[in-house]
């Protein structure tokens, strides 16, 4: 996969922007399919920043009804990567 | 930092440059302003910080709040800094596409000032003082005024209704065979000669006696206020129940007891009373045309140019003003125009002259007072803030909480300056 396929989008909410600024931990919305491995290539190539450690969170789909017929919204992954000390990535910098 | 020209009328305009640090403060003060209104996915309200801010809505949206801000400290500054006695709202100049954030800009502010008071002649008019003396026709036509209004209805034994009677009837009115509405009443009261009926129905009752039935043929006017009965003929079965007279009492200690008025017994206090009462009225009366004469003289032998913009303003306070004390009585503004008599132009059109007129007393006042060296003393400032602890039953420390010191002088002075005025008149 490339790695612009694998990172689908920066999340950027109260909570990332708090990990930014604590532990310089950087929160995506990633592929489902891929592993922290890939994670952590993808990240280091488009962002050019050396990553230290990658956590991979599945989140539980929501139960989702439309009129009778009953559904699940997609399932997401997210990606908590953790950058070098002095690595940024300039999207989230606040 | 800012550059004065001045206008013509009393205005004046400054020119006002604005750093790029200032803007800055500007834009911060303002996103400080709106964060807790800003609704962005993924933050609470209130959470957003400024830069996500910028990212999602731009930092456009700020300006003009930051803009407001930014005017009306340089502008006070400004201001302050010139020492203008700014007398009305400014006028700004700016255009919101100048301005961008990082750069300073440079607007324009356009505001009346105080206008020069150029003073002609204000001491020596001759003025003839009124006379106060109460005379004893004016005592007399006083207590019979008085003993009027504590006459009282008695019911008239016998003898048929005459003129300035009150009659006690019963009425049913017909138009073409037809009773019509407001055309019936029992037991009403009514003085015959007060001229509150149609023409000719008072007239009609003339001689009837208790318990008579009587028809009164009247036609209503063509300028009746009902619609539909103007100019009808119409038929009123009356029937009268009793007569009743105005009995004006005597004049005696008795009667003058009955007053109960404080240290008041017989009718020579009385007497005495009224006189007093209303030679106090005339003084009043007296000493207001003397003032209204003085100042209005001085003010008019002044020469003032006074600016649109303050007059406007001043109007509008009086209209506030009139509008917050119509209200107090619990009626709204139209109402009490109504009540009044006025529409809404001709009242405006009065407060504006009104407006023009308070403005350039105080004005002249002011001038005299500065020429005279008329000054309010702390001993004058100390009595002021009595008096008006005495006339709102509070303590003088309540109230000095509440007024503004340097509004009790001007206060003073103004009233000294009057005083001044009304002293350096000549008798003629």
């Amino acid at each position: 996969m490339l790695s612009s396929e694998i990172i689908i989008r920066p999340l950027i909410t109260e909570k990332s922007m708090q990990l930014v600024e604590k532990d310089n931990k950087y929160t995506f919305e990633v592929d489902k399919r891929a592993n922290k491995i890939q994670v952590k290539k993808a990240i280091e190539e488009l962002f050019n920043v050396t990553v230290t450690k990658v956590n991979i969170i599945n989140t539980t789909p929501k139960k989702k009804r439309v009129g009778r017929h009953e559904g699940y919204k997609p399932q997401k992954t997210k990606a908590v990567v953790t950058l070098k000390a002095e690595d940024k990535i300039e999207i989230f910098s606040s | 930092m800012a550059k004065i020209d001045t206008l013509q009328d009393s205005r004046v305009r400054i020119e006002i440059d604005v750093t790029a640090e200032q803007f800055d403060h500007g834009l911060d003060h303002a996103f400080d302003k709106i964060k807790d209104d800003v609704e962005i996915k993924g933050f609470r309200k209130g959470k957003v910080t400024r830069k996500v801010y910028e990212q999602h809505k731009g930092v456009e949206t700020l300006y003009e709040e930051a803009l407001n801000h930014v005017v009306q400290e340089t502008y006070f500054d400004a201001v302050q800094a010139h020492d203008l006695e700014v007398v009305a709202q400014p006028k700004i100049d700016l255009d919101i596409n100048n301005v961008e954030k990082g750069k300073g800009f440079t607007y324009t502010a356009t505001v009346a000032v105080k206008p020069d008071v150029e003073l002609g002649e204000y001491k020596g008019f001759e003025y003839d003082e009124e006379s106060v003396d109460v005379s004893d026709e004016e005592i007399d036509a006083e207590i019979e005024r008085l003993l009027g209004q504590n006459a009282e209805l008695v019911v008239k034994e016998d003898g048929a209704l005459e003129k300035n009677d009150t009659a006690v009837f019963d009425f049913e009115g017909f138009v073409d065979g037809e009773t019509f509405e407001g055309g019936k009443a029992e037991n009403h009261e009514l003085q015959i000669g007060s001229g509150q009926f149609i023409p000719g129905f008072e007239d009609q009752m003339l001689g009837m006696k208790p318990g008579e039935e009587r028809d009164v043929n009247v036609s209503f006017p063509e300028d009746y206020q009902a619609e539909h009965l103007k100019g009808k003929d119409a038929t009123f079965k009356t029937k009268l129940h009793e007569i009743k007279v105005k009995e004006t009492p005597e004049l005696s200690d008795d009667f003058v007891k009955d007053l109960d008025r404080e240290g008041i017994e017989t009718v020579d206090q009385l007497k005495t009373d009224t006189k007093a009462t209303l030679t106090k009225q005339k003084e009043e009366q007296s000493r207001n045309k003397v003032v209204d004469f003085a100042v209005d003289k001085a003010a008019s032998n002044a020469t003032i140019t006074v600016p649109q913009e303050m007059i406007e303003e001043e109007k509008n306070r009086m209209l506030d003003n009139t509008k917050r004390q119509a209200q107090q009585y619990g009626i709204d503004f139209d109402t009490y125009l109504q009540l009044t008599g006025t529409d809404k132009e001709t009242f405006e059109a009065k407060l504006l002259d009104d407006a023009k007129r308070s403005i350039r007393y105080n004005l002249t006042l002011e001038a005299i007072a500065e020429k005279e060296g008329i000054e309010a003393q702390q001993e004058d400032v100390e009595k002021m803030y009595e008096d008006l602890s005495k006339q709102y039953n509070m303590d003088v420390e309540q109230i000095k909480a509440q007024v503004n010191d340097r509004a009790v002088e001007q206060q003073i002075i103004i009233r000294k300056t009057i005083d001044f005025l009304v002293d350096n008149l000549k008798t003629a």
